[in-house]
């Protein structure tokens, strides 16, 4: 039976990062809602991983996994960072079956990265059967650092992400941008679309169940294209909590919170610009 | 010709819809050979091409059947060659498949319509003791006798390695994987009872290990063969069957072969190799 530890190319010396995990479905089930392109970006400190999918410099999904959801996670440098094609890596995590987080089996991965110009190295096991897989990694492109200081947040709300991801499902699919407005003087968060058969507006009471927190210093109101918004879905769907912040520019970050097993957090933000040829509305 | 079989048994209905089901969804056109003794279900994707997969299913008559006739085509050539379009199968799958309770189902040769069919009769209790026969007409083809040699019976594959497959549920979520990142894979195994499967591409390379399987036979060491993973992974989607023991053979570049064993029939896989590029 091949040692599990016996299948690295060279020691242990010589793994710069190595992380092991007795469930492998808990890191797909993340990265899988953030795959809306090929390629990430990994950046791993020893706050833990963080991976990042970018459209065109615009939208961006960010991942992020701290070292406690994983069984063990072993860094020797302070940032180590490599771009590798998500959508390979996914189907090497899910090799052994379905990426269902609630079916019985549980693969067990090791991972580890030897540094610049080397594979990223995956070792799956499940029921005594053995999967190795060596993904090719290529030297990153920079991706868009959004700087989202708390300074310039206009509005803030944390809700459901249940309630969020009904209206998203609902949006009127022949408009082009959705709006949100929020205003300290108005009692509601509005959703707007405009599309051919009309203007919708969705309301949710700041009052409501649903909204754990709303602050909002001044008006503000911004549209965002409805494709841009898409990415945002697939973690919506997974998240058990949302916060949404908007910034005076119009940026607005949307952080889901996702439970995993033990009990532990898992969390990704998105990015999404305003629509520039929007003019603001008070 | 004349083609009369009865089954009564629940167990046997059931596994022979199961086997019929999974034969028809293999290929678009499935045979049915008949003879005095075995059917015979055969999937040939392509006449034309020599290389390419067979699929072949024998039953076991006197194991299925509790009544059992046929006159083939003449004395000389006693069999019946019959082909099913695999659409035309599925109404009648759906019907069979809640025939659980069924007290028996006949299937036989007939004609209507001046065509010939396959005629399921299901014969189903109802409510108040009488019987509610349900009857399924499936057009098929007669088969001429000159295209029978189209679908000789393989022979006996004489391996360069046999090995018992237990993970087959593993195999194929494997396989289905491996197809996404690549067209063909290589399957090796070894005397000691070893057995990978690699894919290699620019982007990635991966290779399941199975080990500490039970080998068969051994000709050789080991073999290896280069096989398309669309193919093998189609299959396996479609295979539903329960059977007691698969076994996997090995003909060095040749030959990949799976053998699915159980009491009252037989389902080969019979996937050529491809010659390295």
């Amino acid at each position: 039976m091949p040692n599990f530890s016996s299948q690295s190319t060279s020691g242990d010396q010589s793994h710069i990062l190595m992380i092991r995990m007795d469930n492998a479905k808990i890191i797909s089930h993340i990265l899988k809602a953030i795959n809306f392109k090929e390629n990430s970006v990994f950046c791993c400190t020893k706050d833990g991983l963080k991976v990042t999918v970018e459209d065109m410099k615009s939208v961006q999904l960010n991942a992020f996994i701290e070292p406690v959801v994983f069984q063990s996670y072993v860094i020797k440098e302070e940032e180590i960072k490599f771009q590798l094609n998500l959508t390979v890596l996914l189907e090497c995590l899910n090799v052994f079956g379905s990426n269902n987080l609630q079916s019985g089996t549980s693969p067990a991965l090791k991972l580890y990265y030897n540094g610049h110009g080397t594979p990223v190295s995956i070792l799956l096991e499940e029921s005594g059967v053995i999967t190795d897989c060596k993904i090719r990694t290529v030297h990153f492109d920079p991706v868009l650092d959004y700087d989202f200081g708390s300074a310039n947040v206009i509005g803030r709300i944390i809700m459901s992400s249940e309630c969020l991801k009904e209206v998203f499902c609902e949006l009127d699919s022949t408009s082009d941008t959705v709006q949100f407005s929020l205003s300290p003087d108005s009692a509601n968060f509005r959703i707007t679309t405009f599309g051919h058969s009309g203007t919708y507006h969705v309301d949710i009471p700041k009052e409501s169940d649903v909204i754990e927190t709303l602050h909002c210093t001044s008006a503000v109101s911004f549209k965002y294209k409805l494709t841009l918004m898409k990415p945002s879905i697939k973690p919506l769907g997974i998240a058990q909590k949302v916060s949404l912040r908007i910034d005076d520019t119009g940026l607005v970050c949307f952080q889901f919170m996702i439970k995993v097993e033990d009990n532990h957090n898992c969390y990704i933000d998105f990015y999404c610009p305003a629509d520039v040829d929007f003019e603001e509305d008070e | 010709m004349k083609f009369r079989g009865k089954m009564i048994d629940p167990n046997c209905i059931k596994q022979f819809i199961g086997i019929l089901g999974c034969m028809t969804k293999l290929g678009k056109s499935c045979i049915l050979r008949i003879t005095t003794t075995d059917l015979y279900f055969i999937v040939r994707e392509s006449q034309t091409i020599s290389a390419s997969p067979l699929i072949w299913c024998t039953l076991d008559e006197g194991h299925f059947f509790s009544e059992f006739g046929m006159e083939g085509l003449s004395t000389v050539d006693n069999e019946i060659y019959l082909e099913f379009v695999a659409e035309n199968v599925a109404r009648t799958l759906s019907a069979l498949k809640v025939s659980g309770t069924a007290k028996s189902v006949k299937i036989k040769l007939t004609k209507k319509l001046s065509s010939p069919c396959l005629t399921f009769e299901i014969d189903l209790p109802s409510g108040s003791n009488h019987s509610r026969l349900v009857v399924h007409d499936i057009p098929v083809n007669l088969v001429p006798r000159r295209l029978w040699n189209d679908y000789v019976e393989p022979e006996v594959v004489d391996p360069d390695i046999s090995v018992h497959m237990p993970q087959l549920r593993l195999m194929k979520s494997i396989i289905e994987r491996m197809k996404n990142l690549a067209n063909m894979a290589t399957l090796h195994v070894t005397s000691e009872g070893l057995l990978t499967l690699t894919v290699e591409t620019e982007a990635v390379s991966v290779t399941s290990h199975f080990d500490n399987l039970h080998v068969e036979k051994q000709k050789e060491e080991e073999a290896s063969v280069t096989i398309e993973l669309k193919r093998l992974s189609n299959f396996l989607a479609h295979e539903q069957l329960n059977p007691q023991k698969v076994v996997c053979d090995v003909l060095q570049s040749k030959l990949m072969h799976l053998n699915f064993l159980s009491d009252s029939y037989s389902l080969q896989y019979f996937l050529p190799g491809i010659n390295d590029q």
